[in-house]
Formats: structure tokens, C-alpha cells, sequence
């Protein structure tokens, strides 16, 4: 009796290990390095737009961890002079290489990883740069087609927050807050 | 009348100066020579020892990397990443091809050996190598 019992349990824990592993096992990994972020900043006099293709982007579907990174270097401006100022002045470039962002998928249940569909994503963590972190929260869109998952977020970033200091004489030509635009493309690992 | 034809020429002087400085171009990698060479094991390995001091070696600066190209990304806006292997399968030394100096890509292919040249922007899961150009 006690037997029989133990087995049945030993059995059914099997059966719902074996069933929970499969289904974190649907949920998997998704990763890329070549993830796009891009950013306009729109001030009085001029626009300044510029794009990072090599972005290393990271989401695990079973405990909703995201992990963004990027390198200051590798954003491209249609002005050299632009890139430059970027670097030396605003970014620090040479201090600091690198941005990222970490955080977690709030309502993570609301997403299906393994069915194609359009899902709205809150998303709240951490985001580094310029050597200061801060508190951030965003929403954005993860469009499963076939497996990857297209992610678009935006977040805006107040450059005073992050001790990014213009200079007072081109004030009138660097936008004092800045819409950074997320859109990477995540493949299963 | 002269006093104001020098004064319209050292304006006209002046603003070209001011323009130029504005526009001027991006580096001209095609045409430069590499500071360094190195193989692309050997890069990545540099960045996951010590990436404060890798990065003090190598970021900013123009590059020569050799090794085996094991996946090439297309991105969405015509970019295109090629990735050299290393001994770690999660880190590779991804080139992004030139956008502004375009160049024959005719022969590029997984599992080709190249040596490229390309600005080091530093390293996230991979070391980054911007504005490349195929030697070989």
C-alpha cells in the first residue's frame, strides 16, 4: 500500500518535472548583436539622428529578464562633427563605453512566446550610462513572427539625469531631453 | 570701397572656414593604415580577462583582426555584421561593414578566413569593430 503510494507520487512528480522543463524549454532564450537603437534628438536648430546597429540584446521567456547593451562608440551620425561632440563632449565615450539596460518583464503571463501575435510589454529596470544609473520603466511591443521576436520600446532620456552637461552657447542646438528607439529582432537560442 | 570688398572677402574667408568645420567628413578609414594586428581568439580574450584595461588598449583606435568568419548578419537597414569565430562560442568579433566607404562584397561567406580592419568601439557580448574594411 505505501508502495504503490510512493510510486504513484515519484511518477507524477517525474511526469510535472518533465512537463515544466518542456514547457520552460518552449519558453527558451532569445537573443541578438545585431539589434538596432537609434535616437533623434530635435532641437531649435538643428536634428540630430543617429543609428546603432550592433546592439547585443537578450530576453529569457521563462523568467522575463532583459538585458540590453550598447556601445557609445559604434552610433553612427550623418555628421562627423556631430559624432565627435557626441563622444568627447556629451557621452564621454573614452570613460565610458558603454550603456546598458537590465531589468524584467512585468506582466510577463500576458506573453505567449510560442504563438505568433503582437504582445504589449511593460518593462521595468535599470539603465546605465554615462556612468550613472537610474530607475526606469517603459513600455513597448514584442511582435512573435515565426519564432523571433521583434522588439520595439522607447525609452526618453532626460540628459540631465545622467549628468550629461551642454555647453551654454549650443543649448539652442542640442535637445535638452532625448526619445531613444529600441527596435531588435531576437532569435531563439 | 576696398575697406568693404576685404570686408565681404574675409567674411566669405570666414564663413566657408566655419562651414567646413561643420561638415567636415568622417575618418577615412579605407586609406588608413592599422595602429595594431591581432587575431580575433586573442582580441576577445584581451576583453574578457580585463576589459578596463582592453579597453584602454584598443578602443578608439584602427584595427587589423584575422579570423574565420562564422555568420554574417544582415540588418534591417542594409548593414551587414560579419562575425569572426573565437574559442568562445558566445563571443565572436563582430565587423560591421563600412556604410560610408563601400567596397566590393563579392567572395565575403561563412567559414572564410579574412583579415579586416575596422575602429574598436569596445565590447558587449562581443568586441565590436566599426566602419570595416576587408584586407584579404
Amino acid at each position: 500500500m505505501y508502495d504503490t503510494s510512493f510510486f504513484r507520487f515519484t511518477f507524477v512528480t517525474l511526469v510535472l518535472t518533465f512537463l515544466s522543463l518542456g514547457a520552460m524549454n518552449a519558453q527558451g532564450k532569445y537573443f541578438t548583436r545585431s539589434g538596432t537603437i537609434s535616437f533623434v534628438s530635435d532641437a531649435l536648430l538643428e536634428k540630430n539622428e543617429a543609428v546603432n546597429n550592433k546592439v547585443s540584446a537578450a530576453i529569457d521567456a521563462s523568467t522575463g529578464k532583459v538585458e540590453f547593451i550598447v556601445l557609445i562608440k559604434s552610433f553612427q551620425f550623418k555628421k562627423a562633427l556631430m559624432q565627435e561632440h557626441f563622444n568627447e563632449n556629451y557621452m564621454e565615450s573614452g570613460k565610458y563605453p558603454k550603456s546598458t539596460f537590465s531589468g524584467r518583464i512585468t506582466n510577463l503571463k500576458d506573453i505567449d512566446f510560442t504563438k505568433d501575435g503582437a504582445y504589449k510589454v511593460m518593462v521595468t529596470g535599470v539603465l546605465t550610462m554615462h556612468g550613472v544609473t537610474k530607475d526606469v520603466a517603459t513600455q513597448g511591443t514584442i511582435n512573435i513572427v515565426k519564432g523571433v521576436a521583434n522588439v520595439q520600446s522607447k525609452i526618453r532620456v532626460k540628459l540631465a539625469d545622467y549628468n550629461i552637461q551642454i555647453p551654454a552657447i549650443v543649448k539652442d542646438k542640442v535637445a535638452q531631453e532625448v526619445d531613444v528607439m529600441i527596435d531588435c529582432k531576437l532569435k531563439k537560442v | 570701397m576696398k575697406k568693404v570688398l576685404a570686408l565681404i572677402l574675409v567674411g566669405l574667408v570666414v564663413a566657408a572656414g566655419v562651414w567646413f568645420y561643420v561638415n567636415k567628413g568622417h575618418e577615412d578609414v579605407a586609406g588608413e593604415k592599422p595602429e595594431l594586428s591581432i587575431n580575433a581568439t586573442e582580441l576577445v580574450k584581451a576583453f574578457e580577462t580585463n576589459e578596463q584595461e582592453a579597453n584602454k588598449q584598443y578602443v578608439g583606435k584602427l584595427i587589423e583582426v584575422s579570423g574565420k568568419i562564422v555568420q554574417i548578419d544582415l540588418t534591417e537597414d542594409g548593414s551587414v555584421n560579419l562575425l569572426l569565430e573565437s574559442d568562445n562560442p558566445m563571443s565572436t568579433v563582430l565587423c560591421q561593414l563600412d556604410p560610408l566607404q563601400k567596397q566590393d562584397q563579392s567572395g565575403i561567406s561563412e567559414g572564410r578566413e579574412v583579415r579586416i580592419k575596422g575602429l574598436c568601439s569596445g565590447f558587449t557580448t562581443d568586441v565590436v569593430l566599426d566602419r570595416c574594411h576587408i584586407i584579404r
